[in-house]
């Protein structure tokens, strides 16, 4: 099989909706397969924050599904504006998901290179 | 007659937080008690950070008096800090969240 780069995109909240949790999934099997980069933009964003304790509401948590993609080598971006009209600085989100910043041009240009976009 | 409403996303995704907000700014300049309780999602409005603007919104409304609750367990569960929430916001866990909806307001608007 050809490798093919994939997108997914983050766009929710984590716990709130179950986006995440499934946008993880695929990301799992994806990652093993093909090419996999990872968008978050919107309420996406949240997803990176650190110090997340889902624990004591009853969910299962995303970290460490996050922290294993990465030993894969895959990328995660995160949009610029996304970040700031949420208040969240570079302090909030989890460094070890060493995120690369990007601005609404770059969104655009990573996104049209990808052969499949889906979007959570 | 005091009014808890309950908020449960982000305001980003809905209006609920603009439109609960509008509404309670209104009570208070009728002499009204009202609070609001951020749960689930909700609770990432309480960030602070002057880029946030419902954020901003949320500190408006207390500046007349409104009350804003922030349940713990869902702040913790995302990675939200107290240090991190607008000051002025009271964080209640589940016990005092069935405390404060007994005993210091009369009815509840469940504006989820």
């Amino acid at each position: 099989m050809t490798l093919v780069k994939w997108l997914i995109v983050f766009r929710h909240a984590p716990f709130g909706w179950v986006n995440a949790v499934e946008a993880i999934r695929l990301s799992a099997a994806a990652a093993t397969e093909h090419q996999l980069e990872l968008l978050f933009v919107d309420d996406g964003v949240f997803c990176l924050m650190r110090g997340q304790a889902p624990k004591g509401i009853g969910y299962p948590a995303i970290d460490k599904s996050l922290r294993m993609l990465k030993e894969l080598d895959v990328k995660y971006y995160a949009d610029s504006e996304s970040l700031v009209e949420r208040g969240l600085k570079e302090d909030d989100i989890d460094p070890r998901y060493r995120i690369e910043i990007t601005s609404s041009d770059e969104v655009a240009h990573i996104m049209a290179e990808k052969k499949v976009v889906l979007c959570f | 007659m005091s009014t808890l409403f309950v908020l449960a996303k982000t305001p980003y995704v809905t209006n609920d937080v603009t439109r609960v907000i509008r509404i309670a700014m209104s009570m208070r300049k009728k002499n009204e008690d009202v609070g609001i309780v951020l749960i689930q999602d909700a609770v990432l409005t309480g960030i602070q950070g002057s880029a946030n603007r419902f954020g901003n919104q949320l500190a408006d409304a207390m500046r007349t008096g409104v009350r804003i609750y922030l349940l713990e367990p869902d702040a913790a569960a995302r990675g939200l800090i107290p240090e991190r929430v607008l000051p002025g916001i009271e964080f209640v866990d589940y016990s005092r969240w069935v405390d404060i909806t007994v005993e210091e307001y009369e009815k509840v608007a469940n504006w989820t």
